[in-house]
């Protein structure tokens, strides 16, 4: 429990701990309100622990009822080992729910445990989350503290961290003063001050001389002199004279640091965290050069929102390509646009949209009466793609054989543009990676893969019926693509007009595009004379040479719109076929051959 | 106006040692170059003729490390107190961060002093200056010699410490007050630019 004995009256305050002082003094004033952790460091025996207990001591006094906890590092670790042993780990994770102030000591002791550390970035988050205050102390900076987790590396040094420096020769010669009051401990003029001269600067190593110091006088029986404060100390304990330079350079860093203003030594602090997390930290710099305050946390938040992108790139772009690891493009928040298309254009490039089945071949697909003039204008699409305007519609019930048209289609344009991408997907799917990129943010990521695609066949678009979102960015793109000159071809069960609620811009694109109708094979058609390619054979490939070149002599006559099995085309409609080819035949032929 | 490089973090700024002829300007920074490690100082620059007389300037850099995250450097220079060098006089005070005035105790030195003094001023207004916001710290000097040739330090004040700014006895010779002289006007230095609001710093 906090020691009674320990106040902030019994600190002796100077430049070195002026800082922690000063912010521990906040806390109490107001816990949880700023300086959240607070974080105070140094070496041993210079007053972490009494500072600790004295914020404990002043917040039970100045807001009586507040639930208070002082905690030494090794108790709490013990705690959590006795906890896991016996399965009662629970226990723990409640303990610390209706503490208000939290003082955690030693937290060096967290260096290489990671189920401890985790467990103490719970409780901060949940702490600061509820206003609630911690405050911690340690032997050494938080960035210094070994094998320390990122993210509770970024909360510990999130608040306030600062420095207990060792006490200056003033601030020795008022603790040993104190501690000779305490005591009762009577000296002559000179003792303490000579004491004091010691380059010690560890409290309890001035406090254990002055004991023996006391000890010998009362020993000798009449008082010690200035001159016997080293013999009885030892040969080994007189202090090396510091040289006048050394002084000098102490007393100048101290009563510096001492003046500098708190936010410039918060945000000093800021910069030095962020830089030994390898991350460049110019924004913070220039921040740093202001005359006015800055909201140093704001910024810090900001900087870390924009770390915290970069890391998540990074992580997608080594997970893409194990070369980007270490690249310096993610350690600089500058660059952040950068480092959002570097990934993004890796992502295109090396994580493909789905493409075609390699098992729907157009030269498979049937070529019953009804289906010809589809097969002829999506044969027309693949080698004239600017005939269609780049865009097809490709129109017809289930089961009519659409799927197999559009993968058809999109495996000759793989063949006629080799190694291009193209994507190949269902609508469903394609909603479903919109909405996820939209959720985690990487929307830019998702247009930059499907811009880079040669050719887009989306299939089924009448599920996308009043997905806003989705029929928003597919039109984007689609747009996009067929300016590009990359065709596009979407399928639907239905007329567009029949489609339900409907973007003006999707269906605007829709109905610009070249429209081709799929109908179900007759029974005939179906026993006879088109077998599907089995799955599998895969190792021939789409070929649209395949096909016989009396077929193609047929469809340079142009495709049909009316007649032979009109009676099948049930949604055909004389007035909505658009399908008029000038010129058609001569290249066709041309082509083919 | 110091040099703060704050991308590099980076701080430097310049101490003059101002006063009249040899009244211990140079010997103060002899002091200090044999007491700063190697490490922490470069070469010593010192213009000076046969008998010692500072003709242009000395110069001594110090590199004070790192200071309240800056990587502090102090360039010293002394200025020739001689009455006719006070158009270099006046190159060196250029663009100073804080001032020594470093005044002979000698009682038939007390109108060199006041004249010295006024002339810096003068130069520093000419610079367009203003003397009131430029740290000074003033050093009484050669405090060892007898007391009947010297003024004590009250009698120096009332004549040249009207601003009452600190101000140091000094046996410059042997170092006493050298350091502490330093130490004050370094503090003035650097605390006026880790508060640079304060100072109308841009
Ligand atoms: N007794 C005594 N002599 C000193 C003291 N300081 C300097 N001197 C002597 O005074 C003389 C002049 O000192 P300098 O340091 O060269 O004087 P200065 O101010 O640099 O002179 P200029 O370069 O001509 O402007 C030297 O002979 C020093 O030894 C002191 O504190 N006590
Ligand atoms: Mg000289």
């Amino acid at each position: 429990m906090v020691d009674p004995a320990t106040r902030f009256a019994t600190l002796v305050v100077g430049a070195a701990n002026r800082l922690a002082v000063t912010a521990a003094r906040a806390v109490v004033d107001a816990p949880g309100a700023i300086y959240n952790p607070l974080f105070v460091h140094g070496g041993a025996g210079r007053g972490k622990t009494h500072l600790l207990q004295a914020v404990c001591e002043a917040v039970v006094a100045a807001h009586p009822g507040l639930a208070v906890e002082y905690l030494a590092m090794e108790e709490f670790l013990d705690d959590l080992r006795a906890a896991s042993q016996t399965g009662r780990s629970d226990a723990i994770k409640g303990r610390f729910q209706r503490i208000q102030l939290l003082c955690l000591d030693d937290a060096q002791l967290l260096a290489g445990q990671a189920d401890a550390q985790s467990e103490v970035l719970r409780i901060i988050n949940s702490m600061q989350a509820s206003g609630r205050q911690v405050v911690m102390a340690a032997d050494r900076p938080p960035q210094e503290i070994p094998e320390l987790d990122a993210r509770l590396l970024n909360r510990l040094s999130g608040g306030l961290v600062a420095e207990i420096g060792p006490p200056d020769a003033e601030s020795r010669e008022e603790i040993l003063h104190r501690i000779a009051q305490a005591r009762g401990f009577q000296f002559a003029p000179g003792v303490t001050e000579e004491l004091a001269r010691s380059a010690m600067s560890n409290v309890r190593e001035l406090q254990g001389a002055l004991n023996r110091l006391f000890a010998q006088q009362g020993a000798q029986g009449h008082p010690l002199t200035p001159q016997d404060v080293w013999p009885v100390l030892g040969e080994a304990r007189i202090p090396a004279r510091p040289d006048e330079f050394t002084t000098f350079l102490e007393d100048v860093t101290s009563s510096v640091a001492a003046s500098v203003e708190a936010w410039r030594t918060h945000l000093a602090e800021r910069i030095a965290v962020w830089s030994g997390l390898g991350y460049r930290t110019a924004i913070l710099e220039q921040a740093l050069a202001l005359d006015e305050p800055p909201n140093v946390d704001e910024l810090d938040t900001a900087f870390r929102v924009v770390t915290e992108r970069l890391a998540t790139l990074e992580r997608e772009a080594i997970r893409l390509d194990p070369s980007y690891a270490g690249q310096p493009l993610f350690r600089d928040p500058d660059r952040l646009q950068e480092a959002e298309q570097c990934v993004a254009m890796a992502a295109a490039r090396l994580a493909p949209p789905a493409g075609p089945e390699s098992k729907w071949r157009l030269q498979d697909f049937p070529r019953t009466a009804a289906n010809r003039p589809a097969l002829a204008s999506a044969q027309l699409l693949v080698l004239h793609p600017a005939r269609v305007g780049h865009l097809m519609l490709v129109i017809g019930p289930p089961r009519s054989g659409k799927t197999h048209l559009v993968h058809g289609i999109g495996n000759a344009l793989k063949v006629a543009a080799a190694d291009s991408v193209v994507a190949c997907i269902p609508a469903e799917a394609l909603a479903r990676e919109v909405v996820a990129a939209v959720e985690d943010g990487s929307i830019d990521r998702w247009h930059a893969r499907y811009r880079a695609v040669q050719a887009l066949l989306v299939e089924d678009v009448q599920k996308l019926d009043g997905r806003e979102r989705v029929q928003q960015e597919l039109a984007t793109l689609a747009d996009a693509l067929r300016r590009d000159g990359r065709p596009v071809v979407l399928s639907c069960d239905r007329e567009v007009a029949a489609l339900g609620a409907l973007s003006p811009r999707l269906r605007a694109v829709l109905e610009s595009g070249a429209r081709v109708f799929t109908a179900p094979a007759s029974a005939a058609e179906a026993a006879g004379r088109f077998t599907p390619v089995p799955e599998g054979d895969e190792a021939a490939a789409p070929n649209i040479d395949a096909i016989p070149e009396s077929e193609a002599a047929a469809w340079s006559a142009g495709p049909e719109t009316e007649g032979a099995g009109r009676g099948e085309r049930w949604w055909l409609d004389r007035e909505k076929l658009v399908l008029r080819w000038p010129d058609l035949g001569e290249c066709l032929l041309e082509d083919i051959a | 106006m110091p040099l703060v490089n704050y991308a590099a973090r980076e701080l430097t700024c310049k101490i003059v040692y101002y006063g009249p002829g040899r009244s211990g300007k140079t010997t103060n920074l002899h002091y200090i170059y044999d007491r700063v490690p190697t490490e922490r100082r470069g070469a010593m620059v010192s213009l000076a003729t046969h008998n010692e007389r500072t003709l242009f300037f000395d110069f001594l850099p110090l590199d004070l490390g790192r200071i309240s995250g800056f990587n502090t450097r102090i360039q010293l220079y002394t200025v020739p107190g001689q009455a006719y060098y006070r158009s270099t006089r006046k190159l060196v005070l250029q663009g100073a961060d804080g001032v020594v005035f470093v005044a002979d105790s000698q009682r038939p030195q007390q109108d060199e002093n006041l004249e010295s003094l006024r002339d810096m001023h003068e130069v520093l207004a000419e610079q367009g200056v203003d003397a009131r916001a430029l740290p000074l710290v003033l050093q009484y000097n050669k405090q060892d010699l007898p007391g009947d040739l010297i003024l004590s330090p009250g009698e120096l004040d009332d004549v040249l410490n009207f601003r009452q700014v600190p101000r140091f006895t000094a046996d410059a010779l042997h170092g006493v007050g050298v350091f502490e002289t330093l130490r004050k006007v370094s503090q003035l230095v650097l605390q006026r630019l880790s508060a640079p609001a304060a100072a109308g710093i841009p």
